[in-house]
């Protein structure tokens, strides 16, 4: 059995390593105020492990802006990977999703495969923030990219998951 | 904005550039290499309209090493190692349609450093398209060499 606690914050859902799990009431008190519960969109423990090494690099954002978007950025990935997981994707097998810190400011989402790579970028203004997929000529030489602002982030994401699902 | 792009002398330059990495995040375990890789910093944008990206030229078989050995304020300025990427690769990327020639190189060889030079990219583009044409720059690293 997996135990979960959720960051009040980012309402990411992260699962405790199974060393510590035993030391974890089952019976924790119902801290958070400000979340609502979605039994539906509870994440796996698969997927809570392929965000983990961007939950941890967003943590230390220093603007707190970006920060914010980055967290928010985070809950649709996890929401999105889910919903996959959840009509039977395998994920076993894909590489973490990975978050890098640039000197402007801005911070890069990236799943990296060893032919193309999806990418959600967090900049200190948000109208700037973006999305792409780029692939290399074996794959057709996409090249795609535009504005997360004004779209229905959700959306555009199934569409960039489903090319990973499809891919990999 | 110039029309010009500055590696116009195509034979001067050798089949690879490398780039130093500074930060292990950027390396997976599986040798893919993150973006953040090329930071194209817009403080660097030049008067003639490009952005320069510190590069070595691969023009012979110390200049791994000599990138390795750089230093800078004292201490190593490539703590992980090293990436290097085909100049064939940056050419073709560059002539994709959806790329337009955004992307240039030169040679920019410093009183300490003979192989130095730089990846260009021009400075006018938007936000999102700026980073997709950096990932498929760094969809084409070829080789990591970490420093032992």
């Amino acid at each position: 059995m997996t135990v979960y606690f959720q960051e009040t914050d980012s309402r990411t859902v992260i699962p405790l390593p199974n060393n510590v799990a035993p030391y974890i009431s089952f019976r924790l008190p119902n801290e958070t105020t400000g979340a609502t519960t979605d039994l539906c969109s509870f994440p796996l423990a698969e997927v809570s492990n392929m965000i983990e090494p961007t939950r941890q690099v967003i943590c230390n954002i220093e603007n707190p802006n970006v920060a914010q978007e980055a967290k928010k950025l985070l809950v649709v990935i996890q929401d999105v990977l889910t919903s996959f997981r959840q009509v039977g994707i395998d994920m076993s097998h894909l590489p973490p999703i990975r978050a890098f810190k640039l000197d402007d400011g801005a911070v890069l989402i990236e799943w990296i495969f060893s032919d193309y790579r999806v990418g959600f970028s967090v900049e200190p203004n948000p109208e700037d923030s973006g999305w792409y997929l780029v692939t290399k000529e074996n794959l057709g030489n996409i090249n795609a990219s535009g504005y997360t602002s004004h779209v229905d982030l959700k959306k555009q994401m199934l569409w960039l998951f489903a090319y990973v699902f499809s891919n990999s | 904005m110039s029309s010009q792009t500055p590696n116009e002398q195509e034979n001067e330059y050798p089949a690879n550039c490398i780039r130093g990495i500074s930060d292990s995040c950027l390396i997976g375990a599986d040798g893919t290499v993150g973006s953040g890789l090329f930071q194209f910093d817009e403080t660097h944008l030049r008067p003639d309209g490009w952005i320069e990206e510190s590069i070595n030229w691969e023009d012979d078989e110390h200049a791994v090493q000599f990138t390795l050995d750089q230093t800078k304020d004292g201490e190593l300025q490539f703590r992980v190692g090293v990436a290097k990427i085909p100049r064939i690769r940056i050419d073709d990327y560059n002539q994709l349609p959806a790329v337009n020639g955004v992307l240039s190189y030169e040679r920019k060889p410093e009183e300490c450093n003979r192989y130095h030079g730089n990846i260009l990219l021009r400075g006018n583009l938007e936000k999102p398209t700026k980073r997709r044409v950096v990932g498929g720059l760094a969809n084409y690293v070829s080789v990591i060499i970490k420093r032992h």
